[in-house]
């Protein structure tokens, strides 16, 4: 008789829990989200312009080196152009009437060979690896010594 | 709604790379009562590290115009945003195109600087 109540108090919660698997229910949860159509420039190194003359300083030239940035879209509207600024934003005294000319060439997503800064060019939706080069050159007298800085406006809009 | 589930998962991988959104929104159009109309934007400093920004307003030809811009520069840890709040005034205009700009320099200093600039266009239509 003893024997024969501990039996069953074994097996009762056995047999329980095959009652609450036959009436498992499985819950979905969705998740909802909402990307905005978005541009991103991250500046991934400066250019240096190297002197290819007395009147040119120029970032193609031997020494120099273009500016690089990557720019990421998430949508398909977007534009780029890189515009060569009017004047230096830091150069010695003397410094004569100077012109600035820049471009850019793109790839990845976005595929241009090489644009004049200020034209517009349809960025891809991704990532774009742009290169821009700045030249400037001046119609007076040659550079004098000095530190010079430009800057190139690169914008997506 | 398991179908659901599954679809949703893409999405929200494609929002990881929203961490480095530069500036939202980038579109819009505003109807507005009074004589000014106002935008609220938020710019993201992509960068691990701190930075300046700085927000500044032109007209459909890139033109500088007057612009009450709450902050007009903000300085952002890596990977912060924050919203500033411009308001523009319709200048006599029923309708006023506007571009909203972000803009920063992070590498000063060297002999050809990258300014990015990252902008929002928008409409704004004044309703009497």
């Amino acid at each position: 008789m003893f024997n024969l109540s501990k039996a069953s108090f074994i097996t009762i919660p056995v047999s329980l829990l095959f009652v609450q698997g036959a009436h498992a229910v499985t819950q979905v949860v969705p998740f909802h989200s909402a990307v905005e159509p978005t541009c991103v420039i991250t500046l991934d190194s400066s250019g240096v312009m190297a002197t290819n003359g007395l009147f040119k300083l120029d970032s193609a030239a031997a020494g120099g080196a273009p500016g690089r940035a990557t720019i990421l879209t998430t949508g398909d509207s977007f534009n780029v152009t890189a515009v060569a600024p009017s004047a230096f934003t830091q150069s010695p005294d003397g410094v004569g009437a100077t012109t600035f000319l820049a471009n850019y060439s793109a790839s990845g997503v976005t595929d241009v060979a090489s644009a004049p800064g200020d034209t517009a060019s349809r960025l891809g939706t991704g990532t774009t690896a742009l290169t821009v080069n700045l030249s400037a050159e001046t119609s007076g007298n040659a550079f004098p010594a000095g530190q010079y800085q430009a800057d190139v406006t690169v914008t997506c809009e | 709604m398991r179908m659901r589930f599954l679809v949703a998962l893409p999405v929200i991988a494609a929002v990881v790379p929203a961490n480095a959104q530069s500036m939202t929104p980038m579109r819009g159009e505003v109807t507005s009562y009074s004589d000014e109309f106002a935008i609220r934007v938020f710019p993201r400093n992509p960068y691990n590290r701190r930075i300046n920004v700085s927000v500044r307003v032109y007209d459909a030809d890139f033109r500088p115009i007057p612009a009450r811009i709450t902050p007009p520069t903000a300085s952002l840890g890596g990977g912060a945003s924050r919203s500033v709040l411009v308001v523009v005034g319709f200048d006599g205009l029923s309708e006023r195109r506007v571009r909203i700009c972000t803009e920063s320099i992070p590498f000063p200093g060297t002999k050809m600087s990258v300014k990015a600039q990252v902008c929002g266009r928008f409409i704004a239509r004044r309703r009497s």
